[in-house]
């Protein structure tokens, strides 16, 4: 149930001349069901205040429409109005308002905009006479759109009109339950049945594993990823204090999978099937033998090759194709590439099993024997895929020149792996054979993190089911995960920087997880019916647990692949359940679910606090089904609730922001939300910050402000930031209409604190060992230079050192400084000069005699503004400065330098301004040519006192503080 | 593809062991002082993908364009010999190895054995099957190169090696196997007429259509001289 925005019911009552006491009921945005196909959607509409303004926006297919369900609890009469509003020149949308089979009709007026204050405005439609109770929609649907969009429609507004009894109540509509720990978000822990052992030899670095593989003699054969290219044989694998290591093989191009057949080791190299024989038997595999070469391949970083699984004779590889830094897919692409291929090891000829493959980091057998292969997010993969491996079938991605397999229409994958909610980057599947899950696959995630797991079953004779999350609390990302001859699970670990690894996880290693037979109560599987779906738990469920629809949601939506990356979820929609009955022995329960299609993905949760006989918690909720077909004639059996059937109260779930679903759909590989640096800079914080970006060449600080933002990602090629690659892609074309605001809207929710205040430390700053010279309230850490106990002149003004008197002298640190960088704000006064001269020495008579001086000043008046080795910013007639980088005067400019030996860097609001190694040839040469030459110990000292200039002008300094390298 | 298949139907059982005993048995050879570990790598190389790089002494490396069964580089190592860029080796989404220092020789992305077809020398099929390695400095390629029946395969070893001297030395002997009586093939190279030399009964160096060529008219051994006097 909600309130009425206080802007709504002033509205309304002054409409109607209500004073109080009335029956109101308001239908909000956010509680409407949309239905039709298009980019109708309810989202915030203003930057800054969006939790407070939910309206229906983007609506731009005429056949789209938004419903609600009421009861009317005391039949009576209701005036209905819209509060709606519409941008210039896109009034004159007509429209009816159905309520239960009573229609009335309207038409947009001009209100002005789109948005801001006071572009809604309240449309009165008349009044109606509620004449049953009972529950009814209530619906808005336009008849004519002369225009680009039909309206935005903050809410709909029932009023009982005087001497009404009508009594009215808005149905809630169905909504997700809360998010959790499996849940709807990442398990945080280790499986409860599992017991984990680190076997990660510590002599070894970057242990990147990507293939293992048992020898007949028991020896685990392990491949890294690494600069060596090497493969190890591992002799009592399992016990760290007796394992011995040693390497096998090594030279070998990005191995990416191993296999043993019939004694021998099988590499898949980057670009060829080799077979390491060490004929001589010394424990080397002296000869790589190429098994096979035979397809065609460039130099692209991305032309991976996965695998080899081995069955019946056959080798089977997974080709990767070539992407462009960034993810796009390069155009064109070599023949065959994105397949599956089969190789005949006799003769090394090849010949494609299935086609549309992006990134198949993972072959794996799974149940039947069936060949099974996951698939990463990217360009035509809208989410993350298993796929059935079958003979001659097409999996979706295209390049140019098409592949001969796209002319086949897409083949549907066994599962969609939704990107960031249960998958990022899946790796290869393997089948567990025994235990609470026998029969299903399990398979890790380079990014996303821990083991999920596939619940599969055949309908109408392909594979579908259901995705769940199994165990987080592991030592880094799974990239392969085998069953070994113990019967525990072996997990090879790999990550990279960025995106190419998970977030605060090691990147490389090996564990082992070892059943320990503790039991668990989890959501096992979900299994279609004509009707529903039947959930199986691990155990049976409390008596009278589990029979009401309140503890459990369902969504549904589609994909649709198109040559941008990733894609948002199309159609989404909350599913109706219309009842749910426990089996007998309180294992299942059916789901009873309305509304159900084809071609769509569901998403199941179970409430996390649905208990079980044992009384132990419900591990994970969350089941993720792939329904690609719905079973004819395979009806779930529907159970009257008993008598002592528990209510489920649901708990209200903590408004979220709807840019963090945009986050976790399009953003979370690259942007962390908590301070952590990924492949970009993460969100926290960022907003209200300054960064330097390079734009069109050339070195600039910018703002993050709501312009910047937008900017960036509507043109991320714009402005790169330092210290990051350019590879963000484009996205635009990926977002849901809305998504943009929402996104630009998050990240400015996740801004720091406000700014710090002037002259302090913020708490990163603090951590690393920054200290303040100035603390804003007096000069403790200064005196005259030359004349310690005769400070004058130099007075603190406005939280900043002040020049204020002539013969001042020069400001000098009690302290010397070596190795150093030293940030600080200054600002001149009209046609001033100063600056801030730094390993002062003291030898010689002035300070500028033995330290080097980097340049405040007033370019544009000051007559040394047109020299350019005497620019603010310059490294005092010795290096240039460019002149657009000072700020105009009453500006604070931020400047820093960095010494580090012999190398100064110095920079001027983000731009660095002069950068030598004064130990260099040129660094002597550049001396010799200054006023400075003659000088002997000038440039000499390695360590010496900051000294602020008294140049005879007005000048002040803040925030002035230093780390020590 | 089925000419692919007849080719490679045509197996080669005999390679493993007989590669074991071609590791550079004749090719004059001095101490390797490069340091880089391991010496010989698989690595896709100045936009050449399918590689060997083999780091023989700190005055010259050499690569081989497995695909093609052909040298590939030649260069005179700087500080890295090769400087390894890229995810695998750095992170960086993008960039793939290349040579570090002052390049001596490169052969071009084309065929390099050619037969006898109907008269004319014509590429030839060729297959790598792998190489074996031994000490520093110790290496064999096997090839197999079909001929223009489509039926015979014919084996070659290739056992480069590096000798010192004043003029440094890439010494690449090749034994071949299986060539019928009456056949021959052909190696095409680059570099003008003085850069190669050769010794051995079983090949000749000629210029053909404007090419430099080994020519390999009988089974044996024939060794390849290449001498880079600039080194």
């Amino acid at each position: 149930m909600r309130s009425i925005f206080s802007y709504s019911l002033l509205s309304f009552s002054f409409f109607f001349g209500i004073a109080s006491a009335q029956t109101h009921r308001s239908l909000p945005a956010d509680e409407a069901r949309i239905f039709g196909v298009g980019s109708l959607r309810a989202y915030g509409s203003d930057f800054a205040a969006h939790q407070d303004a939910i309206v229906l926006q983007s609506w731009e297919q005429r056949e789209m429409y938004p419903s609600w369900s009421i009861n009317v609890e005391e039949p009576g009469r209701v005036h209905v109005g819209l509060v709606l509003s519409s941008g210039d020149q896109t009034a004159g949308s007509a429209f009816e308002v159905h309520v239960g089979d009573q229609v009335l009709k309207g038409q947009v007026p001009d209100t002005g905009s789109w948005h801001g204050r006071g572009a809604y405005r309240l449309v009165d439609l008349g009044s109606i006479e509620l004449q049953q109770t009972g529950k009814i929609k209530v619906e808005v649907k336009a008849t004519t759109m002369p225009h680009r969009a039909v309206m935005n429609l903050k809410e709909i507004l029932l009023q009982s009109t005087p001497g009404s009894k009508a009594k009215v109540v808005l149905e809630s509509k169905p909504r997700t339950l809360p998010v959790a720990p499996g849940f709807g978000t990442k398990l945080d822990a280790l499986h409860p049945s599992l017991q984990a052992a680190d076997l990660t030899p510590p002599h070894i670095k970057q242990l990147r594993v990507t293939g293992m593989d048992w020898l007949p003699d028991g020896r685990l054969a392990v491949c890294t990823w690494e600069r060596t290219g090497s493969v190890y044989v591992v002799t009592n694998a399992n016990d760290p204090q007796h394992a011995k290591w040693h390497r096998f093989a090594w030279g070998l191009s990005e191995p990416l999978g191993l296999k043993v057949v019939g004694g021998h080791v099988y590499v898949a190299q980057k670009q060829e099937l080799t077979r390491l024989i060490d004929a001589d038997a010394d424990g080397f595999a002296e000869t790589h033998e190429c098994i096979a070469n035979s397809w065609e391949v460039t130099d692209n970083f991305h032309q991976f090759t996965f695998g080899p699984v081995y069955q019946n004779g056959s080798f089977y590889l997974a080709l990767a194709v070539s992407v462009n830094a960034g993810g796009a897919t390069t155009n064109p692409q070599v023949k065959d590439r994105g397949t599956i291929v089969r190789i005949d090891p006799k003769t090394g000829a090849y010949e494609v099993v299935s086609a549309g493959h992006r990134t198949p980091n993972g072959l794996g057998i799974g149940p039947n024997g069936d060949l099974f292969v996951s698939d990463n997010q990217g360009d035509w993969l809208p989410g993350n895929k298993i796929i059935h491996v079958r003979e001659g079938i097409f999996n979706g991605h295209r390049y140019e020149p098409a592949h001969p397999f796209t002319q086949k229409a897409p083949s549907p994958p066994a599962l969609w792996l939704t990107q960031n909610e249960i998958s990022n980057s899946p790796t290869e599947p393997c089948l567990i054979s025994k235990g609470a899950y026998a029969g299903q696959i399990f398979f890790g995630d380079i990014h996303y993190g821990g083991i999920q797991r596939g619940a599969l079953e055949k309908v109408e004779g392909e594979w579908q089911g259901s995705a769940h999350r199994f165990t987080a609390g592991l030592r880094g990302p799974v990239n392969r995960l085998r069953v070994g001859p113990d019967g525990a699970m072996w997990l090879g670990q790999l990550g990279v920087t960025s995106n190419w690894g998970e977030p605060g996880k090691q990147t490389e290693g090996l564990q082992r997880l070892q059943w320990n037979n503790a039991p668990v109560f989890d959501l096992r599987s979900a299994s279609v019916r004509t009707n529903g779906f039947v959930l199986e738990f691990t155990e049976p469920l409390a008596v009278g647990q589990g029979w009401d629809v309140a503890a459990y949601s369902a969504s549904q939506w589609r994909f649709v692949p198109t040559v941008h990356y990733g894609g948002p979820k199309v159609d989404e929609e909350m599913l109706e359940i219309s009842s749910a009955s426990v089996s007998a022995d309180r294992r299942s329960v059916f789901l009873e679910i309305k509304g159900l299609q084809e071609g769509r993905c569901v998403l199941l949760r179970v409430a996390k606090e649905l208990a079980a006989e044992s009384g132990r918690p419900l591990w994970s909720g969350d089941a993720h089904y792939t329904l690609n077909k719905i079973p004819k004639n395979q009806l779930g059996q529907v159970t009257k609730a008993p008598a002592n059937a528990s209510r489920y109260r649901l708990a209200e779930a903590a408004q979220e922001h709807p840019g963090a679903a945009v986050h976790r759909a399009l953003c979370m590989s690259c942007h962390s939300i908590d301070g952590s640096k990924l492949v970009g800079p993460s969100f926290k914080g960022l907003f209200g910050s300054r960064h330097p970006v390079l734009t069109d060449g050339t070195m600039r600080e910018i703002t993050v402000d709501q312009a910047y933002l937008m900017k960036s990602i509507q043109h991320p090629e714009a402005d790169i930031a330092q210290g990051y690659q350019p590879v963000m892609p484009n996205l635009m074309a990926a977002m849901q209409p809305g998504q943009f605001e929402s996104i630009v809207g998050y990240i400015q929710s996740l801004a720091g604190p406000a700014a710090l205040p002037a002259n302090a430390l913020s708490d990163e700053e603090k951590a690393a060992g920054w200290e303040l010279l100035f603390d804003g309230k007096d000069l403790a850490r200064w005196e005259r230079y030359g004349a310690p106990e005769a400070l004058h002149g130099w007075t603190v003004q406005n939280d900043a050192i002040a020049w204020t008197a002539q013969g001042a002298g020069d400001l000098a640190t009690k302290e010397e400084f070596g190795d150093f960088e030293l940030r600080y704000e200054w600002k001149i006064s009209a046609g001033g000069n100063s600056g801030v001269m730094f390993r002062v020495s003291g030898q010689g008579q002035a300070p500028w005699h033995s330290g080097l001086e980097m340049q405040v000043l007033d370019n544009e008046r000051h007559s040394d503004g047109q020299n350019p080795t005497h620019r603010a910013g310059s490294a005092y007639d010795l290096i240039a400065s460019p002149d657009h980088v000072v700020k105009p005067v009453g500006e604070w400019n931020h400047a820093s330098i960095r010494c580090q030996g012999s190398r100064v860097e110095l920079r001027l609001n983000g731009v660095v301004t002069a950068a030598i190694d004064l130990a260099s040839e040129e660094g002597r040469q550049v001396i010799a040519k200054s006023k400075f030459k003659d000088l002997p110990f000038f440039a000499k000292a390695l360590k010496g006192k900051i000294v602020l200039q008294d140049h005879g002008d007005p000048v002040w300094f803040r925030n002035v503080k230093i780390l020590r390298l | 593809m089925i000419y692919y298949q007849r080719f490679y139907q045509i197996s080669c059982l005999a390679w493993v062991a007989s590669s074991l005993l071609a590791v550079a048995q004749d090719a004059p050879r001095r101490s390797i002082h490069n340091p880089h570990e391991p010496w010989a790598f698989r690595v896709v190389l100045d936009s050449r993908p399918r590689v060997l790089v083999a780091a023989f002494d700190d005055s010259l490396w050499a690569a081989w364009d497995t695909q093609r069964c052909r040298l590939f580089q030649v260069w005179k190592p700087g500080a890295e010999g090769v400087k390894l860029q890229g995810a695998v080796y750095n992170g960086d989404h993008g960039p793939q190895p290349v040579s570090d220092g002052v390049r001596l020789h490169q052969e071009p992305a084309e065929a390099a054995w050619h037969c006898q077809d109907q008269g004319k020398m014509s590429p030839a099929i060729v297959r790598y099957r792998g190489h074996r390695t031994g000490a520093p400095g110790e290496l064999c390629f096997s090839y197999q190169v079909m001929l223009a029946d489509g039926k015979t395969v014919i084996s070659i070893k290739e056992t480069p090696s590096f000798m010192g001297g004043s003029a440094p030395t890439l010494a690449r002997q090749f034994s071949i196997q299986g060539l019928p009586q009456g056949q021959q093939v052909a190696l095409q190279l680059t570099g003008d007429s003085s850069l190669w030399r050769v010794q051995g009964p079983a090949g000749e160096l000629r210029d053909r259509d404007n090419h430099h060529e080994l020519l390999i008219r009988q089974n044996g051994k024939v060794t390849l001289l290449g001498t880079w006097k600039n080194l």
